[in-house]
């Protein structure tokens, strides 16, 4: 296996997934340090076009992070980032990019280790897929 | 059979020809002008609509919206396409269903059967992509 490292960007809502992720940190937890935070107010404001910026500059895979179902801070934003995540990865599949490079994973403020396991679990499956397919110019 | 195109048969019938221009104040005539690249997906139209005349869609229509090019700012979507544009491998042929916590996607259905050319559409659309056009055309044209 060649030796590429995938560049990950994570959408991580405030109230939830970050605090699980700044939890894991003061434990000193180890997590694959391919993952790149960007933090939101809350999961539902992250855009299609936000994830296909990051897919044009070159990002292997993006992950949206949020409040578990019932827990949203601001009470229906983690249904909308789910289904504006199905939605692009439908249009994605479709123009050949893949799908399966964007993922949206829950977990509550108290579960570090879910953030763990999934930024662990996104870097092997990206690993795999290999880099961001278009050649990018810019 | 709409109220105008009875008036037009019977027009015809009687020897009227010609493109009609329709006064102000006198609804019920005429036709929408629908511009799919200035349609922002908010749907106020079938809300505002009092008979039911539009209907809201919840279509992506990737092969139509793929080929579409960048011109004088008409699309609303262009920095959509030009992303989608730069990330394909194969192209897109089939259109995609716009789950419903999605904002901003889908396309608009005009039934000219139920229209009274109130222009409540047009007053209400956020991206003036509606244009009720108040023209009768007898004789030559539809």
């Amino acid at each position: 296996m060649s030796d590429f490292e995938p560049k990950i960007i994570t959408f991580c809502c405030n109230y939830c997934s970050y605090v699980a992720a700044d939890t894991a940190g003061t434990r000193k937890e180890h997590y694959p340090a391919n993952v790149e935070l960007l933090r939101l107010p809350c999961s539902g404001k992250v855009d299609i076009l936000y994830i296909l910026e990051a897919f044009n500059k070159g990002v292997d895979g993006v992950l949206v992070t949020g409040c578990r179902k019932e827990q949203c801070h601001f009470m229906e934003g983690n249904y909308k980032a789910e289904a504006k995540v199905m939605f692009l990865k439908d249009i994605l599949d479709e123009i050949g990019f893949g799908g399966n490079r964007l993922h949206v994973q829950f977990m509550s403020a108290g579960e570090p280790d879910e953030f763990v396991r999934a930024v662990t679990d996104m870097t092997a499956r990206i690993k795999e897929l290999g880099p961001n397919p278009v050649e990018n110019k810019k | 059979m709409r109220k105008s195109e009875l008036l037009v048969e019977v027009a015809k019938n009687i020897g009227i020809k010609g493109t009609i221009n329709v006064p102000d104040g006198l609804w019920g005539y005429g036709k929408i002008k629908y511009d799919e690249g200035k349609c922002i997906g908010c749907s106020k139209c079938e809300v505002n609509c009092s008979e039911g005349a539009i209907s809201f869609e919840r279509i992506f229509d990737l092969p139509k919206i793929y080929e579409a090019e960048k011109s004088d700012g008409s699309l609303k979507k262009d920095r959509i396409v030009a992303l989608i544009k730069s990330l394909t491998l194969k192209k897109p042929k089939n259109p995609i269903n716009v789950p419903e916590l999605v904002e901003g996607y889908g396309n608009v259905k005009i039934d000219l059967d139920k229209c009274i050319g109130c222009g409540n559409c047009q007053r209400y659309c956020t991206g003036k992509a509606l244009k009720v056009e108040k023209i009768l055309e007898i004789g030559g044209g539809n």
